[in-house]
This record gives C-alpha cells, structure tokens and sequence, in this order.
C-alpha cells in the first residue's frame, strides 16, 4: 500500500498537480505581497480620496448594521442637501469588507477594521490572479493558464487600484468581471444553465461593486452577435445567454443604485435586446422546423419587419415618454471622447479621465504592448468561441482604455490574457525544440528525410525552392539555436516586465497621498499635513461645524474630521459645485455672502506654495472657475482670470479678480511675509516658481484658525455678523 | 468660589468656639508651591497634645474646592508616613463646606508631648484662567484660591503661609495686610494666634508660564502572553487646560516667534522601560508619523509630538503602544504562582490624568487572581476579553482611578497561577483544527453524495464535453488540410525533372508533419470515447477520411510526376490533371466544413 502511495506520489501526474499548486500560490503570495510596498514604505493606512468614503461606509455598515447602511441618508455630506448614500452606492466593496471582517472577529481575530479594509485590496488581487488561470486554462490550457495568473499578478495597470490601502470598488470589480467573463465563456463551452447561473452570480458581484458592470453587459450582448455574424452560433450560446441574461438581470436589479435602470436605461439596450433578438431567432427556427421552405420564406420577411420595426419603435416611443432613460454623459464620453470637454466640465477635470498616451500604455503593461498583437495573432490562428470571446474583449477594452485613462484597468486583464497566449504558444513552440536531436552535420542542415532521399546537390537546390514555395515544409536549419534565443529573448521579456512591475509598484503605486515623503534615512520628511489638520478640525470645531473646499477632499473631511462638509467626490449634484466654485472664485464680500447662505463655518483650501505640493487648490483654480461659471455665467468667468498676457497666473501681471478671489486671500494669506527658497523674494511660490503679486493684506470675513506645520492644509473660520454699529 | 469662601467666614464666625481641642498646633508654617501646573501644598506642623490622654488621631481639613481636587495626601512624621482616611462628616462646629481627613499615627502621642508634622497635598486643576481666553502671543494668567490660615479644628499659635510662584509677575494677591511679594514669593510671616477654624480668603493672580498638559482620558491594557512578551497599549485623550485661545492661529507667529507658544505645548515626553521595543504611535486615523526616541541603558525615552501644537482648550486624542519582555516584570512565586509587576498609571512628565483605567488581561485560563495596589482609592472590577484563538476568554482585571499625578504611577502586583497546559492550549487547538479540516477533506473525498443518476443528464453532459473535445480537434484537422493543400500545391508546382525527382522526397516529408498532429489527435479522440462514443465514432470516421485524401493527393502528385517524367510540358501536365486537382481540392474544402459541422453539434 505504502508503495503504491509513494508510486502515485512520484507519479507525473502528482508532480504536475504539486509544481502547478505550488506555482498557484507563489503567484498568490506574489501578488498579495507586492502590493505591501505602500504598508512597508508608508503605513497601513486608507489611501488617497473614494477609499475614505468606502471606509467610512464600512464603519457604519460594521457599527450599525446592513439595514441602516441600505436606509442611509447622510447629512454630513452636500450641506444642506444631503445625499441618499443607500441607494447612491455600490455597496459591493463595503459588504465584502464587511463580511470579512465579521468572520474574523467572529473567530476571534483580533483585527482592525481599518487593516481589513487596507489588505482588501491585495486578498482580492491574488484572487484574480487565480481566476486569471482558471481563464487562462478556458482559453488555451493549463501552462496559459499559469503565464495568465503569474502576469496577472503584477501587471502595473491593476496595481495602481490594488495596492494595499487602495480601498477601492475597482480591487474587487475587477476579480469579479473577470470572474463574470470566465464563468460565462465556460457556459457557453459547456452550455449548462448552472454556470451560466454562476455567472449571473459573478455579475450581481460586479454590478454591486462598480458602474463598468455595463460594460459587461454591453460585451456579452456583442460576443453574441458577433458568434452570429461569423456562424458559430450553437444552442449552448443560447442557453449560456438566456440563463445569464434572465438571472443576471434580476440580481442586478437588486443592487438599489442600478434598480429597474437594468432595464429601462439605454445603457443595457443591448443586453435586453439582444435577448429579444435570440428568442426570435430561436421561434424563427422553431417554425423553420415545422413549415416548407417556401411557407417559410413567405412568413420571414414581413415578420423580421415588424418585429425589428416593433421593438425600435417601443424603445423611441418609451424614451420619449420619459420611461427610458438615454445615455448618459459619461456614457456619451466612452463614445466621442471630446463629449465631456465640450459639455461636462467636471468630468474633464478629473485627471483620470483624461485621454491615455502612450507612455501609459507602456507603463502600465509593459511587455504586454508588445504581447497583445501576438495574443491576437494566436487567437485568430486557432479561432476557438473562448478565444472569440477573448478578442471581442480586448478590442473593446483596449479602444475604451484608450478614451480614458482609468479604463486601462479593465484593458490591462484583456492584456495579459492576450499576453499568456502569446507567451505559452510561443515557449511550446520553442521548448519542443530545445531537446530535439540535431543531425550532425550542422551545416548541410538537410532534414534526415531530404537527406536520406536523393544525392546531395539537386536536393540542396529543390529544397530550398520547394521551401519558398510551398511554406517551409521542411525542418529550418539552426532549429535549436533558434529556440534557444527565442526562449531567452521571452525570458528576458518576462524577467523585465517583473522587475518593471516591481519597480512602478514601489515607485508610482504605493503613495497613500495623504502622506507624503521626501528623501531617505536621515533626510527623510515627512509632510503629515493632511491629517493634522483634519485631526485638528475632529477635535477642535464644533461637532456640526460646515466646511467648504473644493469637492476633492470633501470623502477626507467626512471620514478623517468626521464634519460635515458643502460638497464630495460624488459629484452628484453640479450646481452645488458650482456654487462652492462660484465661492472660492468671488471677492471676499460675494463670498461671504454665498457661504453664509450655505451655513459655513470653516473653509479649508490646499496650497503648496511652501513645501512645493504641486496638486494644490491654486492649480485646479480654474476648473473651480470652469465649472462655477458653467452655471453662473454672470458671475464667473474664466476671461477675469487669465492676465493680458494670456497666461493663468498668480504672480505679477494676475488680474484683479484673480487677486481678490477667496481662493487667493486664503490660500496666500500672511506668506508674503515667508522667505521660502534662499536668495528668492519673500512670497516666492516654490510651485508656480514665481513670485506673488500680493503679498500684504487682511481678510475682512474670514481668520485663519489653523495653518497645517507645512502650510499645506490652511482652514479658515467665517467670522460671524458684525454687530450692529451703534448710533 | 469667592461666594463659597464667604459661607465659609461666616459660618466660621458662627462656630469658631466649638472645636475638639485635643491638640494643639503651636507653629504652623505652609508652603504652596504653585511652581508646576499642580499645586503642591506643604503643611509643617508642631502640634501638642494638650488633652487629657494619649492621642492617635489628627485631624487636616481643606476647603472643598480643594479638598476635591486633592490627588494625594499625606501625613509625615519624620518622613515616615501615616495612615490617612477621609472623614465621613466634618468634626463638630467645622464651616460649612469644609472636608476633612483623620491621620492615624503608628505611635501615640503622650499626653503633654509635640510631634512634627508634615502634611503634604498635591491638587490638580485648581488654577482658574483669568482672562478666560487669550490670543495667540498672550501670557496666561491664572487665579489660585486658597485659606489663608491653617483650616484646621485645633487653635494655632503660630502661623506664616508662602506661596511659590512660576513667575515674579504678580497681578494681584489678596489679603494686602501682612503679605509681601519678592521676586516669584508671596509670603505672610507672621499671621498670629488663631483660634480653631479660622478662615479668611487667599487670592493670587499670577502670570503661569507652563502650558497645563490634562490628560482627559487614559486607558492602559496590560496584555500578557507567556510565549515571552508583554504588550501595552495606552490612548490618552489630552487637552491643553490654560487659558482659551481665542482669534486666528497663525501659523506664522507660532513658528517664528518663541513668545507665540507661551501657554501651547506641541509635545509630552514619557520615560518608557529600557526593555521596550515595538514601539508605535497612532490614532484612529493612522500613524503619527512625528515621534523620537532615544534609546540608554535605564530607559526609553520618547518625545511624542502631537499631530498639531495644542493651543489653550485644544486637545486631541492618540495611542502609544510598546511591548516589553517578560523578564523584569513577571515573576514566580512559591507554589507555582505568578506575579506580575508593572506600573499602574502614565510615565508621561508634567501631564495630570483625570481618569485613568488599567486593564490587565492575563492569558485565557489563569486563575486565583489577586492584586496588591499601592492606592486605596483604586477600584477593582472583571471583564472579559477574546483575541486570537480565545474560546473562554482572557479574564481581565480592570483598575479605575481618577484624577493621577505622575508621582502616584506606582508598581501594582498581579498573583495569579497559571498552568503549561494552559499555555498548550491554543497551539494545540490549531494543530486540530487542522487536523480535523484536513479529515473531512479526506473524507469527503471518499463519499459519494450523489442521490440519483439521471442517465440522460450525464449523457447530455458528456455529450457537450465531448463537443468542446471535438472544437479542438478541429484545430488538428485544419492543420491537416494545410498540409494536404500544401501537397497538392507541390503537385502543381511540379514543372522539370529535378523537381519531379525531389517530389518524392517533399511529401514524405510533409507526411512527417501529419504524423504528430495523428498522435495528438488520437489522443483527444481517446478522450471523447470516454465521453460518448456515438461522436467519436463520428471523429474518428471523419478522422479516417483525411488518409483517403491523403491516398488521392499523392496519387495526383505521383501523377504529376510521372507525366513530367515522361517529358509532357508542365502546361499540359497541368491541364490534364486539373480535373483531379480540383476536385481533390474541393474535397479538402468539403471535409474541413464537415468538420467543424461536427463540432457545431
């Protein structure tokens, strides 16, 4: 017994399953520990702006249960308005984090919440590199499968969102749409309702944690058409879509934010029409079966009129009365990039939405540019409805990608697929040849068969002609030596597409962004400013003090200074940010007056001036005046703030309006009298590198309450009504 | 409180006559030393027992303004100190709103005989800002209300009070009469004969040049894990007591003028033991990241540097957390016990703990726990904790006292046994979960689940795999007609002897590249056996057809060949030929199709 235990131990089949397992979970390690740069290099912290809100949603999710979060309206945000969180969020991110956490607890683990929702990321981007392979084997087989997940692991594209601490929807969205993609390319292999259920299940996942689900359900309804365009449609599509689409559906419809929208929202056109669509074809077939030809050809006609004629003139007729809803804005954007310039200002200001170059592609996939075309050659090569699946994909993904910058996430997944193919097609190629036998005369390079055939020289000459002609039928000469390079080459590929992860990771990827450091060991500094003035504003304002900044940090402010805040990063509502914009941009007077409306109590603004924190608030001035004076055209314009020379400037030559905005009073209040770089004026900007305009000044309805050590973070109370003079 | 103070003159007029007048105070000299952010009251005292009997009891009052805020009180006779308990009712013909403690002496007193006395209370929080708020640059400037005299049950013959202050700048003291004020000193000499509860107000108004660093809130956790480490966590709530700030804070002025911090502190150092390590320093938004500590033989030293500098009415809130071995503050005791010794309260400089809570958490299954406390005034209560692997839970000693100054972060003693198999325990909880995890996988393994066959379900099943089998088959086919296409491409480009000699040669070869793809294929075609043997009957019959094919096409090159040989011109060759070609072709393109129909389904 035992020898048959050790035999089947030593067995191939074991070694393989042992050295796949093994390579799994070192690719799982790998990809959860190089997203730890950030916790090693920074600390275990929430990074940047949206992972606040996750977070402090969680909390409440945590604290007071999943019926308050479902029924959460939140007052401490878009004062006075409100914003109904509840039915406002994808609420994926938070359960998960949530459910974690509570199972851990619930064996004991004494863990923070914080640290559940910092590691979130990482967890979730081994798993996807787990469904990478199991992608991988659908697509190809199981070496595929293993290049996919190894390449998954670290690809620069999904790290960005992935880094421990980037609390973010896309760490989980993007397990669960490749998650959703694999289920469903395997159901329609296997054409069983029950993973196309479980697809359905992967989509309620994706729907509940990121708006890019439609993406998923615009692609699926395409793959279909394009399975019929080409002729491959089977009654396994057939079931695999129905099922998909009838289950799907309904969970969606769950997730409170999408609701009946997954049906009535021109954005899932496709996906409900399309499913119209099959079921024609399908009767179509049915009658075909049942009727003569020449019955049949009388009926299709007329009845693909009317039915095609139906269903757009439903669809106009139901949008018209208000029942549908069109595109939306940022739908429209995907579709005509220069949309959101021309009409929605505050989508453009957005950086992540700005238009990907080149130089992005390059570091966010790296070999995997290089590797895509050849994926696609490979697919197209042997075209298989998984592969189909896969090219539809990646030509979507890769074009949105190129719209906005933030879409590279749901390309870089199509990448690396594209790049397991092409890698593991290439190394089976070659590594057949590594141990191959050369014949010995390595000059002469005749194949045995050519060799053994005729005499030497006229063979010599027919190969060669017959070579040209019909392909190279015959062995090449230096085969090994070929694959020898070939596979060198590909490793080289790899080992510096894995050191360049590496070092994006730690270079670009890991920086929280409310902490910021400069230099090393002993000149290290670190600028803590973010928190010590949020922390400040939590401890040292009233409980329901009201700030006014700009909507960025607006998440930051309700989860760090637990206050209440004018606007956020939802940016819902854009009058309201124009209004906070129309604030900032007016004279000190307008403004008080604004935010006396508004109920204000503090306001805060960024600058940079003295530590050279470049993102500050004078550098999205203009957006503030952009989108303020998109809505308050009287009162704003973008004319008053550019000198007459054409240039947005804050030193000598800036306008009036520019110099008596709130924004410039706060932001430079007293640093005219701050020497910042030796041997430059006082008030010398060390981001603009230029020097203010106005330096001596007081404010009239506004003091300073607290200036951040480096003056990064400066907040400023809205002194109250002046009394009433006596006569 | 001057109204309180009032009351107090009055009733003292009232009574003043009525007082147990065992002893006698014969000289009575304080000092209050308002130096530091607490007072510290010095009472020196030679009293007499004039009463008829051996004495062992003395009795010290306060004003209850005071009397509350009292954080330690003690009685001295030559160093040596005495018991102290708080007196339920104040003694017969006291004020009103007095409070008074009873010291009970280790020795009596004889009848006639003196003994010296020092009584010695600190107070915190009794500094009252006047103005209340101050901007930013301002000095601060505080009140201190005391008695004037020794509030005190027995006559005093003799009596001089001082008052040390931080500063020489003095904005007012009252009484006037007999006090004088030199340099940072306001001092009475000679204050006279009083008889028992004499009462007059004390008032300074001084300048305080100290920030007052309130710790509001002060939780400890003691946690000790006998695999070798102690941890302790301690979040403060601290808060800037002075004077208000009031107005702008200007960063500018507070970083360029020293006179811009006078009552704000932006640091509080603590003295941790030598022996800690793991240091961390955070709160609830994350690390601070501004902290240093210096490490020497004695101990840690740890600059903690608030997130901002704490102006007058700020606070803020964080916590320190460091680990120390056990060595050197666990301990066996006979009998197989334990003792663990640490210190009971914050080792922070110059900062005042209004309520300070220790919990000790002892690991899960110790037993017969009992404390030894340096204050009487500690309370004791139970709680429970679970942390990693707990199943009963760690019972945890909680230990609440208000109002701490660092002199009391005095050591306690926890007794408690605990067994070696307590430790085992969770080791080996781990070692059976597992154990039993990998079981059930084992076993699970092992069972079958499956209630009912459904032969048609499984028929489809494999069926649908044996499709998927087949999809990939096709990818051997069509590479199979790629190389009959190439064959008969060979056969048309045929056009001279030397060619024709060669053909021979080529096809062998090109027959060489079917036989791996026939090897691949059989084996694919193994598996859909497996699966349903009707479809690969059907593969298999498709699979035959291509050698058919084959057969055709090297009849047409060896056709070709021949015709070549026989010295036909190519053209004609071709010609005569194109009929087979085409139809071979054709057939080629036929079989392809039909494949992939069989892969369709």
């Amino acid at each position: 017994m035992i020898q048959s235990f050790i035999k089947r131990l030593f067995s191939p089949k074991s070694q393989e399953l042992v050295l796949r397992l093994s390579i799994l979970a070192l690719v799982y390690l790998y990809a959860f520990s190089i997203r730890l740069f950030s916790v090693l290099r920074y600390e275990s912290v929430i990074h940047e702006f949206d992972p606040y809100f996750n977070y402090r949603s969680t909390i409440k999710l945590v604290t007071e249960g999943f019926h308050e979060f479902w029924n959460w309206f939140d007052s401490d945000s878009w004062y006075p308005l409100g914003r109904v969180v509840g039915g406002t969020v994808y609420p994926g991110i938070m359960i998960t984090a949530a459910a974690m956490y509570k199972v851990l607890t619930s064996m004991s683990a004494w863990v923070q919440l914080r640290d559940v929702c910092v590691f979130t990321g990482p967890f979730f981007a081994g798993n996807t590199a787990l469904i990478a392979y199991l992608f991988g084997c659908e697509l190809k087989d199981r070496g595929t499968g293993l290049v996919a997940a190894a390449l998954m692991a670290v690809v620069p594209g999904y790290i960005s969102r992935s880094v421990a601490g980037s609390y973010d929807n896309e760490a989980v969205a993007i397990f669960a749409l490749l998650a959703t993609f694999y289920l469903f390319v395997r159901s329609v292999r296997l054409g069983t309702v029950s993973s196309a259920a479980l697809a359905a299940f992967a989509y309620l996942y994706m729907a509940a944690s990121w708006g890019a689900y439609v993406f998923i359900s615009n692609l699926i309804p395409l793959y279909v058409l394009v399975m019929i365009a080409i002729r491959r449609y089977h009654r396994r599509l057939y079931v695999a879509y129905t099922t998909f689409w009838a289950i799907g559906g309904l969970l969606a419809m769950q997730v409170r934010f999408i609701g009946s929208n997954h049906v009535t929202s021109h954005e899932l056109l496709s996906f409900n029409v399309v499913w119209l669509g099959l079921q024609a074809w399908e009767l179509l077939m049915w009658l075909k079966a049942r009727t003569t030809t020449a019955q049949f050809a009388r009926a299709i006609g007329t009845t693909i009129i009317t039915a095609v004629g139906a269903v757009v003139g439903g669809v106009v007729l139901l949008t018209l009365t208000g029942k549908m809803t069109p595109w939306t804005g940022r739908f429209w954007t995907l579709l005509d990039p220069t949309y959101a310039k021309k009409y929605i200002p505050i989508i453009a200001s957005v950086s992540e939405h700005q238009p990907t170059t080149w130089s992005t592609y390059v570091f966010d996939v790296h070999l995997l540019v290089f590797g895509a075309p050849a994926g696609l050659y490979f697919c197209f090569k042997s075209l298989r409805d998984s592969q189909l699946f896969l090219i539809t994909f990646a030509l979507t993904a890769i074009y949105f990608s190129g719209i906005m910058i933030r879409l590279m996430l749901v390309a870089a997944p199509a990448f690396v697929l594209l790049g397991a193919i092409a890698v593991s097609t290439t190394l089976y190629t070659y590594t057949a040849h590594l141990w191959e036998v050369e014949p010995v005369e390595g000059d002469a390079a005749a194949s045995t068969a050519a060799a053994a055939a005729a005499g030497p020289t006229p063979v010599k000459k027919s190969k060669s002609k017959s070579a040209s002609k019909s392909g190279g039928f015959a062995p090449l000469p230096y085969r090994r030596e070929t694959a020898i390079l070939v596979c060198a080459l590909v490793m080289f590929g790899l080992v510096s597409y894995s050191r360049h992860c590496n070092w994006v990771t730690s270079e670009a990827y890991s920086s929280p962004s409310i902490v910021l450091i400069s230099g090393w060991g002993p000149y290290r500094m670190v600028l803590d400013d973010f928190r010590e003035a949020y922390y400040w504003l939590r401890h040292n304002t009233a409980p329901d003090a009201r700030i006014m900044s700009w909507w960025d940090y607006g998440y930051q402010i309700t989860s760090m200074a637990n206050r209440t805040v004018i606007v956020d990063n939802n940016t819902w509502n854009n009058t309201h940010i124009a209004t906070v914009g129309r604030a900032m941009s007016s004279n000190e007077s307008a403004a008080y007056e604004i935010m006396r409306q508004l109920d204000v109590d503090y306001v805060l603004v960024i600058f940079g001036g003295l530590s050279g924190y470049s993102s500050d608030d004078i550098n999205k001035f203009l957006w503030m005046v952009r989108i303020g004076g998109g809505v308050y055209k009287d009162h704003v314009q973008e004319k008053d703030f550019i000198s007459e020379s054409g240039e947005y400037t804050i030193a000598e030559g800036a306008t009036p309006t520019m110099l008596d905005s709130l924004m410039y009073k706060a932001s430079f209040y007293d640093f005219g009298n701050v020497m910042t770089e030796q041997s430059k004026p006082t008030g010398w900007d060390r981001v603009r590198q230029k020097e203010i305009a106005r330096k001596h000044y007081e404010l009239d309805h506004i003091q300073e309450a607290f200036t951040s050590e480096h003056w990064i973070v400066r907040i400023f109370s809205v002194k109250d009504l002046a009394n009433r003079a006596e006569r | 409180m001057s109204r309180l103070c009032t009351v107090l003159v009055l009733a003292a007029c009232l009574v003043a006559s009525a007082a147990a007048a065992d002893f006698v105070v014969e000289n009575a000299s304080r000092r209050i030393n308002l130096k530091n952010t607490w007072a510290k009251a010095i009472d020196t005292l030679k009293a007499k027992n004039t009463g008829g009997s051996d004495l062992s009891n003395f009795v010290v009052c306060y004003p209850e303004s005071i009397a509350s805020r009292i954080a330690v009180l003690k009685v001295l006779i030559k160093k040596e100190k005495q018991e102290v308990a708080p007196l339920q009712q104040a003694p017969q013909g006291a004020p009103a709103g007095v409070s008074c403690y009873q010291a009970t002496f280790k020795s009596t007193v004889k009848k006639g005989a003196t003994v010296d006395l020092d009584v010695v209370a600190t107070v915190t929080g009794v500094f009252k800002p006047n103005p209340a708020k101050i901007a930013q640059g301002e000095k601060q400037y505080v009140e201190y209300y005391d008695n004037l005299y020794l509030l005190s049950p027995y006559e005093v013959t003799e009596q001089s009070s001082t008052v040390l202050l931080p500063t020489s700048d003095v904005r007012s003291f009252s009484p006037q009469d007999g006090g004088s004020k030199s340099g940072s000193k306001v001092s009475y000499a000679a204050l006279g004969k009083q008889g028992p509860w004499a009462v007059q107000q004390l008032k300074v108004h001084f300048h305080h040049d100290k920030p007052f660093k309130r710790v509001n809130s002060l939780v400890r956790e003691i946690e000790v894990s006998h695999w070798g480490n102690i941890y302790v966590e301690e979040t403060y709530e601290i808060q800037n007591a002075g004077s208000q700030h009031t107005g702008k804070f200007s960063r500018l002025t507070y970083a360029h003028s020293p006179d811009g911090k006078t009552n704000s502190f932006p640091d509080v150092k603590a003295h941790l033991p030598a022996a800690a390590h793991s240091l961390y320093y955070k709160d609830i938004i994350g690390n601070i990241s501004s902290s240093d500590t210096t490490h020497t033989s004695r101990e840690t030293l740890i600059e903690v540097r608030l997130r901002y500098p704490l102006m007058g009415g700020w606070k803020t809130d964080f916590t320190l957390g460091y680990s120390v071995p056990l060595e050197g503050f666990l301990y066996r005791r006979p009998k197989g016990k334990l003792r663990l010794l640490m210190d009971l309260s914050t080792s922070f400089d110059d900062v005042w703990v209004e309520q300070l809570t220790t919990r000790v958490v002892l690991p899960e299954g110790a037993k017969h726990i009992k404390a030894t406390l340096p204050f009487a005034d500690i309370q004791q209560s139970w709680d429970k904790k679970f942390t990693y692997l707990d199943t009963a839970g760690r019972p945890v000693l909680v230990l609440s006292k208000s109002n701490v100054v660092p002199e009391q972060n005095k050591p306690f003693a926890v007794d408690y046994s605990f067994t070696f198999t307590g430790m085992m325990r969770e080791p080996l909880l781990l070692i059976s979960v597992f154990a039993a995890f990998f079981a059930a996988v084992a076993l699970y393994n092992r069972l079958d689940f499956t209630i009912t066959r459904d032969e048609k379900w499984q028929e489809g099943q494999a069926h649908d795999k044996a499709l998927g089998l087949i999809q990939s088959l096709t990818e051997y086919w069509d590479r199979e007609a790629d190389v009959l296409d190439r064959l008969v491409r060979l056969a048309h480009s045929i056009s001279n002897r030397p060619s024709a000699d060669a053909a021979p040669a080529s096809r062998q070869a090109l027959e060489a590249e079917l036989r791996p793809l026939d090897e691949q294929s059989k084996a694919l075609l193994s598996q859909v056996e497996a699966l349903s043997p009707k479809l690969a009957a059907a593969a298999r019959n498709h699979g035959d057809k291509s050698k058919v094919l084959l057969g055709r096409a090297a009849k047409l090159l060896s056709d070709k060949s021949d015709l070549i040989k026989k010295d036909v011109a190519a053209h004609e060759a071709s010609a005569k030929l194109a009929g087979a070609t085409r139809q071979l072709e054709e057939a080629i393109r036929e079989w392809v199709d039909e494949g992939a129909k069989l892969a369709q389904g």
